[in-house]
């Protein structure tokens, strides 16, 4: 036998069997509460709450703790407790990560870890979209040259899916940006936001969020932090849902014979819309009043207040 | 990434409807056929989806894969019809076996009574079968009559197809181990599922041979005529402990009419952890199952099996043989995709060397990178902009990443497989080294997409309809000029903590939920469920737009709200129901007032990917 082997059974031996599932929150951030109180209630086993605050030590400590008794399974919420949970504790306790914006970039990946992500699907977002925006046909996208990231492609292979005329332009700095982002607005029906540090800085979002207005498109953005900021909409996770996908992914790594690793992370199944009235009157967008049946919450433009 | 478009036209194939699709690879049903013959054929294409090309090991195991499965012919092993390339893309046609996994009748049998399993005879008669092709295999030869020494490697019920004809297919030789491979494993890489590992598989000084498989064969010896299995909730490296100490639980006795102390003596045998104490050979154990099965009356025929596939799961039986004849007489395949539909990404033309480079690194958990092998260990404070930075700090998502979003940490590149290593760097020891090769093994094994290459998807899907699009709300933008809106100050910086939005609405059950049944009054719900096929196939081609996928997305609404909504004799819950995946086709909407049990029911054409929106006023 290996000597790897030999030290990989070792591990194996100081695993004891645990009773609850630990939850490991990355910061005392508000929205971690509703993914960990729809988790608690679905998976109907007891639970316990990690604050890691954000502190490395903190989180060692912690990550050390579990390892000594260990539970029967981790939730890790956020990127800072995924990490942890990836690199400090041991390979025989599942987890399960979620409220992690692209995992693969933090090397969330092993038998024992799968997770819920944060992406929404786009089909799934266009819908949403096209729903409350029906005229739209050309739709414009911004991405960076450096941005390699699967969502982008997937997100214009879906806008074509459905019908739409999609211009994705690839800038490689702000300024860049917003001369594309001015020629975008004046040539497109809407512009679609995908999560890119380079595009999306303060700047460049103040200035498309200025461009949209100014030619009467709507914006679709990623997060309610956008909508909030001047966004016509946005179709992101419902963070409770959230939650209960976790909880299924748990209870199915816990009742059957399955290794989290083998499972691949799970795409939200549920959207949150939001969306910016202030934004909507000031583009002309009408909306059936029965579609808004279909938004879960507006607010007003805080950018103009 | 490929546009999923069905049906269109592949090569030689038309692609009917997706099967499965994975990180690495999609699984569609296809079609061969002749007009002018009246000549069909099912068949499975199996295909590394583009963006995955760049990946040697895994175009490597495919090109095994296809190499391996080329030289079967064996009446138990799904047989592969065509390997090649088209349009950039690796792909594998295979055979299309009209049936689901052995996992799943299980599944189908105690789903009709908790806690029951396959009769003996039927259970018995499969393994014979999956013996038979492993039989074959271990002892094929290539062309040129060399030895190939196959080890499937990966024997589970999930390799395990059962057709609505009877049939046995063994599947996925994806893991195989021949001599002729390329990519020739190592004791460091670990393949095969672990509930079903042979103890020589896992330590690496042990050659493998045929008798691997025979172990697995015992694992599902036992599971399928006592229900039980001797690894059952253990995570895999208490599997690992418990193979490598021989310490495998007794099995408990296999009930009437099968004889348990033979059974067990069987099981006994094949489970030995030295494999030269086990059966020399397949053949060997079937005969013992033939013993087994002769007190019960032998083991079952093909006509036994398909009679009991059909009592089992009556359900997927239907759904299959509607399925094939709907795409028998489906519309012809329409023309080919032009280059330009199918988008990749590649499409953007991004630069390969800039992901180091990549802002988006930004997010990382900086403080947390405690390798020095991973980047830079940097200031702690969950601030937005304490460390200079090149770039502007981005607008993301309102959690903790947001706050470390500022300073300039240079991430590895943590792709599929080297993302366990770099763990390992964390880590350091050698134990979490071996852990990690599990990993490894596992994404090599999980990524390249697990649904089995011709697994039967039972018909969540149904061909895109082209009937006009279901009446939606128009929400005009108005045409007259408005006023230029002024531009206003820049957003608010992202402070640490986000906000706390608003009270979120309820939203639907869980989806574990069990359905409802349906409304007793006055009469039950339409006809056309999801799971029926389209009542009248389509016999034209399809809309000249690319469908991605085989579901669109029900919104339906109601004043007063609090209606319930059924489609299909299922409750999707009550209004405002939305985004809720309905296979493409026509729909009844039955919305149903609970109070007073008045139904109203509107029609809804379900597009691909498209919202369909029907609302009712009482």
């Amino acid at each position: 036998m290996s000597t790897m082997l030999s030290l990989a059974l070792l591990l194996a031996g100081l695993a004891q069997a645990g009773n609850s599932v630990a939850i490991l929150q990355s910061d005392e951030l508000p929205v971690y509460d509703a993914p960990i109180e729809s988790f608690s209630r679905a998976l109907g086993k007891p639970v316990t709450v990690h604050q890691l605050k954000g502190d490395k030590e903190r989180a060692k400590r912690i990550a050390a703790d579990l390892t000594s008794d260990p539970p029967i399974a981790v939730l890790a919420l956020g990127a800072k407790a995924a990490w942890i949970a990836q690199n400090d504790l041991p390979k025989t306790i599942p987890v399960v990560y979620a409220q992690v914006r692209d995992p693969d970039r933090y090397g969330l990946d092993g038998v024992h870890l799968t997770g819920v992500r944060m992406e929404m699907p786009p089909a799934m977002v266009l819908a949403q979209f096209r729903l409350l925006a029906p005229n739209v046909q050309r739709i414009g996208i911004l991405v960076s040259a450096s941005n390699k990231d699967p969502a982008i492609a997937e997100a214009i292979a879906a806008a074509k899916a459905v019908g739409l005329t999609v211009k994705a332009q690839r800038v490689t700095s702000e300024r860049d940006a917003r001369r594309a982002a001015a020629q975008m607005a004046a040539t497109n029906d809407a512009i679609w936001l995908l999560p890119d540090p380079v595009v999306l800085t303060p700047g460049t979002f103040h200035f498309v969020r200025g461009q949209a207005l100014r030619n009467r498109i709507p914006l679709l953005a990623y997060s309610e932090a956008l909508v909030d900021a001047g966004a016509l909409l946005c179709v992101a996770p419902d963070p409770s849902a959230i939650g209960i996908q976790a909880a299924e992914l748990v209870a199915r790594i816990l009742e059957e014979d399955v290794t989290p690793g083998v499972i691949d992370p799970v795409a939200p199944n549920q959207a949150r819309v939001v969306l910016n009235v202030d934004v909507q009157e000031s583009i002309g967008l009408r909306i059936d009043p029965m579609l808004l049946d279909f938004v879960d919450q507006t607010v007003r433009d805080k950018a103009d207040r | 990434m490929t546009t999923e478009s069905a049906p269109r036209r592949y090569g030689d194939y038309v692609l009917l409807e997706s099967l499965g699709r994975g990180g690495m690879s999609a699984v569609d049903l296809a079609r061969r056929s002749v007009d002018s013959a009246n000549y069909v054929r099912f068949l499975v294409i199996k295909r590394i989806l583009r963006k995955n090309h760049h990946d040697p090991t895994f175009v490597r195991m495919f090109m095994d894969e296809a190499r391996i499965n080329a030289e079967l012919q064996h009446e138990n092993i799904a047989q592969v019809y065509d390997f090649g390339e088209n349009g950039g893309e690796w792909y594998l046609a295979m055979e299309y076996v009209p049936g689901v996994d052995l996992r799943q009748i299980q599944k189908a049998v105690a789903k009709q009574q908790p806690g029951s399993l396959l009769p003996p005879r039927i259970a018995l008669r499969v393994l014979h079968d999956v013996l038979s092709a492993l039989q074959y295999a271990h002892d094929r030869v290539d062309t040129y009559g060399r030895p190939m020494r196959i080890v499937h490697r990966d024997v589970n019920p999930r390799n395990i197809m059962v057709s609505v004809r009877g049939e046995v297919k063994l599947i996925d030789f994806g893991v195989a181990k021949a001599d002729t491979r390329h990519d020739q494993t190592t004791g460091q890489t670990i393949k095969g599922k672990f509930a079903y590992m042979a103890p020589e598989q896992i330590d690496s000084d042990k050659p493998v041979d045929g008798r691997a498989d025979l172990f697995a064969v015992g694992l599902l010896l036992q599971e399928l005529l006592t229900g039980t299995h001797p690894f059952r909730h253990l995570t895999e490296i208490q599997i690992i402990h418990r193979l490598m100490a021989d310490r495998i639980e007794p099995m408990p006795d296999a009930p009437a009419p099968l004889d348990a102390a033979a059974v067990r003596d069987v099981r006994d045998r094949i489970l030995s952890a030295d494999p030269d104490k086990r059966h020399p050979d397949a053949r060997t154990l079937q005969a013992d199952l033939v013993r087994l099965a002769a007190p019960l009356g032998g083991l079952a025929s093909s006509a036994e099996l398909a009679g009991f596939f059909r009592r089992a799961d009556p359900d997927t039986a239907a759904r299959i043989a509607q399925r094939l004849q709907h795409w028998k007489d489906s519309r012809p395949a329409p023309a080919p995709l032009r280059p330009e539909q199918v988008d990749d990404g590649d499409s953007l033309g991004l630069p390969d060397d800039t992901w180091a480079s990549d802002a988006r690194t930004h997010e990382v958990p900086k403080d947390w990178d405690a390798s020095p092998d991973l980047g830079t260990v940097a200031d702690s404070a969950p601030s937005a902009s304490t460390v200079a930075d090149p770039l502007p700090a981005p607008l993301i998502e309102p959690t903790e990443d947001s706050q470390s979003a500022s300073s300039v940490v240079l991430a590895p590149e943590p792709r599929r497989g080297l993302s366990v290593a770099a763990a390992l760097g964390i880590g350091g020891g050698l134990g979490l080294l071996f852990i990690g090769g599990l990993g490894v093994a596992f994404l090599m094994m999980s990524q390249p997409d697990k649904p089995p290459p011709v697994h039967d998807a039972s018909a969540q899907t149904r061909p895109v309809d082209d009937t006009p699009k279901a009446p939606v709300p128009q929400a005009k933008v108005p045409e007259e000029d408005a006023a230029t809106a002024p531009e206003a100050p820049p957003p608010t910086p992202k402070s640490g903590r986000p906000k706390k939005t608003g009270p979120k609405p309820k939203k639907a059950e869980p989806k574990k939920a069990a359905p409802e049944a349906p409304p007793a009054e006055p009469d039950p719900p339409p006809a056309e469920t999801k799971e029926a096929p389209p009542p009248d196939p389509p016999k034209e081609a399809p809309p000249a737009e690319p469908a991605t996928g085989e579901t669109g997305f029900l919104f339906a609404t109601s004043r007063p709200k609090g209606m319930e909504v059924w489609v299909g004799g299922k409750k999707l819950g009550v209004t405002p129901v939305r985004q809720h995946p309905l296979p493409v086709g026509a729909h009844t909407v039955v919305f149903r007032d609970p109070v007073s049990g008045e139904k109203i029911e509107q029609r809804v054409q379900v597009l691909t990917n498209q919202s369909a929106m029907v609302s009712v006023t009482q």
